[in-house]
């Protein structure tokens, strides 16, 4: 009941300040994929910071076990529903590729993960007072395209307990935009539709280090530095504002044979983006805490393969009418060694519950990630 | 047998991840908006051009003399009389008998005039005849009404047919017997031509229409026999004009044409005209906006207009009247000529008044189509800002409607109505 009531209040002051695209996940400038890899995904992005496959650290490039070339795939199936009504939709996004190698003390890698995912489409009908008259009409909007973090990164071992990481990044990306409004034939009003085109630009730093005070204990923090970000609408400038600061750490344990524990924590300056939109866009500081475990499953050809699950807290940056949403998720996945070893398949699910405004929103994310060490 | 457990979702990756590989992208939502899709206000401006006419003209006699698809034959009391001239300018006078030599006509007999007559929106005289008169004299102006009308008498009388309502049907082909004693002479003097005037008398008003000679199925024929031998087959003539020789190639558009010898007159001061007959042509041009044109998204425009009421021949009944795109660059300046190169009719502008002459107050038509084309591309405007309004029974039918021109009052002057969608720019959250 209580639910109903916001859902009617909100519509009732609707739409008047959101700038939110049809689901809790795709507000502002979009969905924050985390840029954690599949592996991690399942440990509820636990180990993201010890992680090579997830672009967070610079440090856990030097991790021995890291693959050359890392790739991801990860289709999102979400249900959004309001009061009675609901929506489903499905997304699907490849949010990273990763390449790196290394020689000696050094090694060195690059990657483009999608920093914010704003895929959308609208269709929806409603009225529009045309010279006087209230006319049926049908609008449809969509958004296709992201934010795109591209680092190259550098990492060194300076003793078998101690890496550091030092990565540059630069966003990149655009989002292609319409936006249009149709009338049924019977009213002889034409349809009318707007091509819009954001491009996105913008520079930070990112420092890393990986400490291994024993041999079970693994401790992975990094922080990112943000510069500069630029918007520019149909090659006009839109706005600027900063690149939000990170800082997290992972914790890993592992002195439960055939079994790694880890947790995480994680915080994000995203409000250091409010500039970028408009005053109705609300957008919030973020922390993420993730737990997991994984354990050593069957052999195969000789190399181990992983069960792992997860448990993931966390908000999102970008609220529903200066309400913050919050995710929950519950995460699982497997890892399967291919080609003798030289390869990995990490399969993983997470299972996510938004709640904000009266809204509630059901996502299940399949990450299925492939590593290949050749 | 937990190693056994935990092999099974092993074997499930693979198929997994190529059932996931596999799903199709459906991004719509529709449900959650507009509460969760904000920021997708698309704001609606009017606003009225006005005066949006910067020239009108009423331009007369369309369809040109000779270029009417069919020829009203009406007779409409003191009101209305018109009547179809057909010209067989070219006789056969020579025949050749079977197993002989070519000789010339010197026998006429069971001659016919084969016409087709047209329902019209009047209603069929329940007794009506059609006279056919012969108006052959080269020595005049003969499209003149002026001139012909005088040969509408009994002495040039060269036949008539009685039509009764209870037996016309529509489109039918009728033959009017014409009379071989008037019609020998013709033939057998070289150099003569046969011109038929056709008149329709009836005690009560009445209108058909007589399919014109570009029907080459339908059209008007000529029929006589030129020997009482039926083995030699009858000759038959068809329309042919050979004047006027001055200027070249418009004798063959009056092969037959349409004699208006009496009509309403609908023109009035201060007004445009659309149809009556001749038929009347308004000519308008337009002076919109460049802002409303280049920089907008045009969702509705109405050309609206305050019309005058006629009255007089079936001003009750409708017709319709269409808004047609004139192609006619700066370089034709003669309006009249413009008026007929035109866009065809539903390009640009689908739309169509439907209007009866006694009607009075707004008449709206659509033309958003035509001013998103109005818009220019580095400073040139591809279609040239200018309508014609013209009647769909133009040339068939006296009926006509008249508007107030732009030079009348501001409340009864044409002005535009336009909604439109300025540029926005859209997308930042």
């Amino acid at each position: 009941m209580r639910r109903t009531i916001r859902f009617l209040a909100l519509a009732a002051v609707l739409p008047g300040g959101l700038r939110a695209q049809g689901a809790l996940a795709l507000q502002g400038y979009g969905y924050p994929t985390g840029q954690i890899g599949s592996g991690a995904l399942a440990l509820g992005g636990s180990t993201a910071e010890i992680d090579p496959a997830s672009a967070l650290n610079p440090a856990a490039l030097s991790i021995p076990s890291r693959f050359s070339v890392y790739m991801q795939f990860e289709p999102e199936f979400r249900r959004t529903a309001f009061g009675s009504q609901g929506d489903r939709s499905t997304t699907i996004r490849f949010p990273s590729f990763i390449v790196t190698g290394g020689n000696g003390r050094y090694s060195v890698g690059a990657s483009a993960t999608t920093f914010l995912d704003r895929t959308w489409a609208n269709v929806y009908a409603d009225s529009q007072l045309v010279g006087g008259s209230l006319l049926p009409s049908t609008i449809g909007a969509s958004s296709n395209g992201a934010i795109t973090d591209a680092r190259a990164a550098l990492a060194y071992t300076l003793n078998p307990k101690v890496q550091f990481g030092l990565g540059v990044h630069a966003l990149t990306g655009e989002n292609r935009m319409t936006f249009g409004r149709s009338f049924p034939d019977s009213t002889g009003v034409g349809s009318v539709t707007q091509l819009s085109t954001i491009n996105y630009s913008g520079r930070a730093l990112s420092l890393g280090v990986i400490y291994v005070p024993s041999k079970t204990l693994v401790i992975g923090a990094s922080a990112r530095l943000g510069g500069g970000m630029e918007a520019r609408q149909d090659d006009l400038p839109l706005a600027d504002a900063g690149f939000p600061d990170r800082f997290g750490m992972s914790v890993a344990y592992t002195g439960i044979p055939n079994t790694t524990l880890a947790g995480r924590f994680d915080r994000t300056g995203w409000s250091s983006m409010q500039e970028l939109g408009t005053a109705q866009m609300s957008v919030f500081d973020a922390s993420d805490f993730g737990f997991g475990v994984e354990v050593v499953g069957p052999r195969i050809a000789g190399v181990p393969s992983y069960a792992r699950l997860g448990l993931r807290d966390r908000g999102l940056p970008f609220g529903v009418n200066g309400e913050k949403v919050g995710e929950r998720s519950f995460n699982g996945g497997i890892a399967i060694p291919v080609a003798r070893g030289r390869g990995q398949l990490d399969l993983s699910i997470q299972r996510s519950t938004r709640t904000a405004a009266g809204a509630n929103e059901k996502s299940l994310v399949v990450s299925i990630g492939l590593g290949i060490r050749p | 047998m937990i190693r056994r457990l935990l092999r099974a979702p092993v074997v499930l990756v693979l198929p997994a991840a190529l059932l996931f590989g596999a799903c199709a992208e459906d991004l719509t939502t529709a449900d959650s908006c507009p509460v969760l899709c904000p920021g997708q206000q698309l704001d609606i401006l009017d606003v009225v051009i006005d005066p949006a006419i910067v020239f009108d003209s009423t331009l007369r006699a369309f369809p040109l003399q000779g270029y009417e698809e069919s020829l009203l034959l009406a007779s409409r009391g003191d009101t209305l009389d018109t009547r179809p001239i057909i010209r067989f300018d070219t006789l056969t006078r020579v025949f050749t008998p079977k197993s002989d030599t070519v000789r010339p006509v010197t026998y006429v007999d069971s001659a016919t005039l084969r016409i087709r007559l047209v329902k019209t929106k009047i209603k069929i005289p329940r007794t009506f005849f059609v006279d056919a008169y012969d108006v052959g004299d080269t020595t005049r102006v003969d499209s003149m009404p002026t001139n012909l009308l005088p040969f509408f008498v009994a002495g040039r009388l060269l036949g008539s047919l009685q039509v009764d309502s209870a037996t016309f049907i529509d489109s039918s082909i009728v033959k009017i017997v014409l009379d071989t004693a008037r019609l020998r002479p013709i033939i057998e003097t070289p150099g003569r031509v046969l011109r038929i005037g056709l008149r329709l008398r009836s005690t009560e008003s009445g209108a058909v229409l007589v399919t014109a000679s570009d029907d080459a199925t339908n059209g008007p024929v000529v029929r006589y026999r030129v020997s009482a031998d039926t083995a030699v087959a009858a000759i038959e003539v068809r329309p042919i004009s050979f004047t006027p020789r001055v200027p070249m190639n418009v004798n063959g558009d009056l092969s037959d044409y349409l004699l208006i010898a009496d009509a309403p007159n609908i023109q009035a001061a201060g007004r445009f005209t659309v149809g009556g007959l001749p038929g009347n042509r308004t000519y308008l041009r337009f002076n919109i906006p460049r802002w409303l044109t280049d920089s907008t998204a045009v969702l509705r425009a109405q050309l609206e207009f305050v019309q005058d009421p006629v009255y007089g021949l079936d001003e009750k009944d409708s017709i319709t009247v269409r808004a047609q795109v004139v192609l006619a660059g700066v370089a034709i300046t003669d309006l009249n000529r413009a008026a007929r190169l035109l866009a065809p009719a539903g390009f640009f502008v689908g739309d169509a008044i439907r209007v009866a002459p006694a009607d009075s107050g707004i008449v709206r038509i659509e033309i958003n189509t035509l001013l998103r084309n109005w818009r220019t591309t580095l400073g040139v405007q591809s279609i040239p800002s200018a309508l014609i309004l013209r009647s769909e029974v133009e040339g068939n039918s006296a009926q006509g409607v008249r508007f107030f021109g732009r030079n009348a009052a501001p409340g009864l002057r044409p002005r535009l109505r336009v909604s439109y969608v300025p540029n926005i720019r859209f997308g930042q959250p």
